[in-house]
């Protein structure tokens, strides 16, 4: 597994890149993160993270959709790439079969 | 329109930092963060934050890689180049040696003559505003035709400058207390002669500084300021509290200490007296007079005056006070200004110029002249280079196979250029360490090496290294590079064909170029020692060995006949006279009327006498008599003049001005007048320096002002008649220093400087035609050993070794030849300018340019026959065999 082992927050981020589907980029996942999770990650954080995942071929990214606030610069809009949707199903069913084994927890 | 930015460095810094793949994104985002908490939380927040984000962005995986491949690449290339260098001048001893060598001596030459210059330019810099501060003087034009360039001009100058000129901040006058004074501090006599008059005025302008006591306008007329120095000298080391001191005749105090002057100044003054005390000893219409030129007068201008206006505006007020008055005495003047810092170098052509003076012309010749060794050592390197393209064909083939472009193969060979400039650059620093004491000695300068290693003249030195190594490295290069490295690799006769024929006629041109430099040189070099020779041995008027100068003290003057008796008593003292008026020494400038000639006084030189002087010089009568007992009236109404005077006062013969009538006014009185005939003519000599033409000189005699002693003394132990003169002297004077002065040396000094310069320039000379020479010889021992093969063929085909020996030289003997014609030319028009500055000059004949020409023939004849002859000799079977 090794080279596809995933951290705790790269495994956040790249949830985050697949919920925001078209519109995943720096600012946006930041945003969504700070939604869902209450923590605001640093932007260089963020970024290592996504290049961490980028090189582990769970993401890519293209450039594009310059706006004014941003002084005519492109964002990096990731999306999740097969791989990535592969290894978090696989993270998922891992998961749930592990809880599924721990005695005095429900699960419905 | 944006309101406000980021910090516009930490953008830029990030920028340089981040790698371009990720650049835009980031920054995109970085700016839209920014942008939104510019909304919610202010500027100053927004910054903050702006800079915190950019920082957890400094990581590896943002950052730009670092460049070591490329770095290592150069560095390797260096390396290499710096190890051919090594290895091929290794290799080429011979070649390494000559090139090292020439450009050792030139760089040296040039640091000693830098620093000899640098000297020169920096005296006076101790002057503030000196851009507004001047010296006057005067072109005095004689009815004789007689133009005399004078530092000194009328006391009428410096007041009318301060009173009627609005453009002056202030003008002060010097005059020098000729012939110096003796001070006697206790019991301890000294004779100190580097003093002044001065006004208050003048020091300011020269800024010379008072350490204690003070210098006014109203201050006690008999008093002195003392340089530190001399203070120390007199009194020791000891505080400044009002010393007095004695002179001969009075008592002064001393008012006050100044800073001893500078090396670099004009100026050399030990003690300054207010001018005031000269000023009460003379008679004040004298003091006005606009005639007297007598008085070294300084201004200083207001900063936004004009100069130029200002010196036309002041030339006609002088025209209108003076013209009228000094037209009556047979002249006129017109002033000038120089300013302060120019002094130095530029007053060679003044007279009674007390100013430290060099030549700005000498400093150009010998710069030319080490810049020229330079050149020649430059073209060696070229020359022998390329010469050698063929050994290195091969290495330059390969490296442009290998990949090599043009321009890495140009900057190998400026390296390799570069790096034989700093070898010689570091070896001729040791040389600077090691020349340096004599280089003092010689230029009577104070140079430490410690004070010439500054930043500046180390950027200075290594940045002409490199430049030079640049310039003579660029055209080898060049050549080597140009060939085709296939060609060359073939070893085929295309690739030696095409690199002969571009190679050969530049160098052959740089070849001429050397000759013509090392002709030029010596053809200056020797008509500089011949006209020095000249200025030795030209006969002078008069015999000037073994003429001694003693001062006339007032002891000495009581009674004149007993003292010349006393002097007498020496079987080696062979006449004794009293003048006032030694050749070489102070001689005054004077008028005398001729009333039957013209109502107009004429202006002369003076030398006053008593009947011996005309014999103890050994001057000639050309008409008449010289002074004699025998007529009684001789003292009161004879006057002798001189040849020049003759002619100056309208005589068609000396024969013809005997018996002419002659008024003077005498210098007691000015209106009473000696009366007297011209009774006799003696020949013209030479009482000035020869770079001046002879004057008019009239000489008589007049019962005071008598100011010197002279004694001829034979020729045999001369020491022990010197301390005859000196006990005789001990007699008159028992404390008072002897100084006595030989008037041969006193000429000697006049030529000091010209001297040095031509012993200097004569060794360059040497210097450099040993750099061209050598390089030369190298040239040709390589064109020979490259033509081993052709020769050997011609010897087989039946050529006799003469023929081959003629074939090899006549190429370099039409060089010379050319080369003669092209040099002679343009070195007898320098040194026809630079004779220009003498009145007496030899006059540039066949004499110098045949011996030079011959000389230069068979030095070449030398050169390339040695190696002509052995490469002819050789057996061409072995020759042959070898390939």
């Amino acid at each position: 597994m090794k080279g596809r082992h995933l951290g705790e927050f790269e495994e956040l981020v790249l949830l985050t890149v697949g919920i925001l589907g078209e519109e995943a980029y720096g600012i946006a996942i930041r945003d969504d993160l700070k939604e869902r999770t209450g923590r605001t990650p640093g932007i260089g954080a963020l970024h290592s993270a996504l290049t961490r995942l980028e090189n582990k071929g769970f993401i890519t990214s293209v450039m594009e959709g310059a706006t004014e606030d941003r002084r005519g610069r492109r964002k990096r809009f990731y999306r999740m790439t097969a791989s990535g949707v592969k290894v978090i199903k696989e993270i998922y069913d891992q998961r749930t079969e592990m809880i599924k084994l721990i005695p005095n927890i429900a699960i419905q | 329109m944006r309101r406000s930015d980021p910090p516009r460095f930490a953008t830029r810094f990030f920028a340089s930092f981040c790698h371009s793949r990720h650049l835009e994104g980031l920054e995109g985002d970085l700016y839209e963060l920014f942008e939104r908490r510019l909304e919610t939380r202010g500027l100053i927040w927004a910054k903050f934050f702006y800079l915190i984000d950019m920082l957890t962005l400094m990581r590896a995986s943002v950052a730009k890689p670092v460049k070591r491949n490329r770095m290592t690449n150069n560095f390797g290339m260096f390396k290499n180049y710096f190890k051919t260098t090594i290895r091929m001048g290794w290799k080429r001893k011979g070649f390494s040696f000559i090139n090292l060598f020439g450009l050792t001596i030139g760089l040296t030459s040039v640091i000693f003559i830098s620093l000899f210059v640098q000297d020169e330019l920096a005296f006076d810099e101790h002057i503030t505003d000196a851009e507004n501060k001047f010296r006057i003087y005067n072109i005095r034009e004689g009815d004789d035709g007689d133009v005399n360039y004078l530092p000194i001009v009328p006391p009428a100058f410096s007041p009318a400058l301060n009173s009627e000129f609005s453009q002056v901040l202030k003008s002060g006058r010097l005059i020098v207390d000729y012939g110096g004074t003796v001070f006697n501090v206790g019991e301890k006599v000294f004779s100190e002669k580097e003093g002044v008059y001065a006004e208050p005025y003048a020091l300011d302008i020269l800024d010379i500084k008072l350490i204690a006591g003070s210098f006014t306008e109203d201050m006690e007329p008999k008093s002195v300021l003392l340089s530190r120095s001399l203070f120390e000298k007199f009194f020791g080391d000891v505080p400044f509290e009002k010393q007095t001191l004695k002179l001969t005749r009075s008592t002064l105090s001393v008012a006050g200490i100044f800073e001893d002057m500078p090396d670099r100044s004009h100026l050399d003054l030990e003690y300054i007296f207010p001018f005031k005390w000269m000023e009460q000893s003379t008679a004040p219409v004298r003091m006005q007079s606009w005639v007297w030129q007598q008085f070294y007068t300084y201004v200083e201008l207001r900063p936004e005056v004009d100069k130029d206006d200002f010196l036309s505006q002041f030339r006609v007020f002088v025209k209108d006070k003076s013209h009228e008055m000094t037209q009556a005495y047979g002249f006129f003047y017109t002033p000038f200004l120089q300013g302060v810092r120019d002094i130095h170098l530029h007053s060679s052509n003044f007279e009674w110029d007390i100013a430290k003076s060099g030549s700005f012309q000498s400093i150009l010749f010998l710069f030319i002249a080490a810049g020229i060794i330079v050149l020649i050592a430059c073209l060696n390197f070229i020359n022998l280079s390329t010469a050698q393209a063929m050994k290195r064909a091969k290495e330059v083939s390969v490296r442009k196979f290998i990949g090599a472009n043009r321009t890495q193969l140009l900057i190998q060979y400026g390296f390799e250029s570069t790096i034989y400039t700093l070898t010689a650059g570091l070896i001729s620093l040791v040389f600077l360490v090691l020349l340096i004491g004599p280089f003092n000695t010689f230029t009577e300068k104070s140079f430490v090496m410690i004070d010439l290693l500054t930043l500046r003249n180390g950027l200075i030195f290594f940045g002409s290294l490199l430049l030079l190594g640049i310039l003579s490295g660029w055209y080898p290069a060049l050549i080597l590079t140009r060939f085709n490295p296939l060609a060359a690799l073939h070893g085929g006769k295309i690739g030696n064909k095409s690199i002969r024929r571009k190679v050969l006629d530049p160098r052959q041109m740089m070849v001429g170029a050397q000759y013509i430099l090392s002709v030029g040189l010596i053809s200056i070099s020797l008509i500089m020692q011949n006209q020095y020779q000249y200025l030795r041995e030209t006969d002078m008027g008069f015999n000037k060995e073994n003429l001694i100068v003693i001062p006339l003290t007032r002891a000495l003057a009581t009674d004149m006949e007993s003292t010349r008796e006393a002097f007498s008593s020496h079987n080696q003292v062979e006449d004794v006279t009293f003048c006032f008026g030694v050749p070489g020494g102070i001689v005054a400038g004077d008028g005398v009327y001729l009333p039957d000639r013209r109502k107009n006084e004429f202006s002369s030189h003076m030398i006053i006498v008593d009947y011996n002087y005309l014999s103890t010089m050994e001057m000639n009568m050309v008409a008449g008599r010289g002074f004699s007992k025998e007529f009684g009236t001789d003292p009161q109404k004879a006057f002798v003049v001189n040849e020049t005077a003759v002619r100056n006062f309208g005589f068609s013969s000396p024969e013809d001005a005997l018996g002419e009538t002659v008024h003077w006014k005498t210098w007691t009185n000015s209106d009473s007048l000696k009366k007297g005939k011209i009774i006799g003519v003696v020949n013209d000599f030479n009482f000035k320096s020869l770079h001046n033409q002879i004057s008019s000189v009239v000489i008589h005699m007049w019962e005071s002002n008598l100011q010197n002693m002279i004694v001829r003394i034979g020729a045999d132990n001369p020491l022990s008649t010197l301390e005859f003169l000196e006990t005789q002297y001990r007699k008159y004077e028992p404390t008072r220093p002897f100084e006595p002065q030989f008037v041969d040396s006193t000429f000697e000094q006049f030529y000091e400087s010209e001297n040095k310069l031509s012993q200097l320039f004569t060794l360059f000379t040497v210097l450099a035609i040993l750099t061209a020479t050598i390089g030369l010889f190298g040239l040709v021992s390589y064109s020979i050993v490259s033509r081993a093969k052709e020769i050997s063929i011609r010897k087989v085909l039946g050529a006799g070794t003469g023929k081959l020996i003629r074939l090899l030289i006549i190429r370099y003997i039409w060089l010379v030849l050319f080369s003669l014609a092209i040099a002679f030319p343009m070195a007898y028009l320098l040194a026809d300018t630079w004779l220009d500055n003498f009145a007496y000059r030899i006059d540039i004949g066949p004499g110098i340019f045949i011996p030079v020409a011959v000389a230069m023939i068979i030095l070449t004849l030398l050169t390339v026959g040695f190696q002509a002859i052995k490469g002819s000799m050789a057996n061409p079977a072995e020759r042959l065999r070898s390939e």
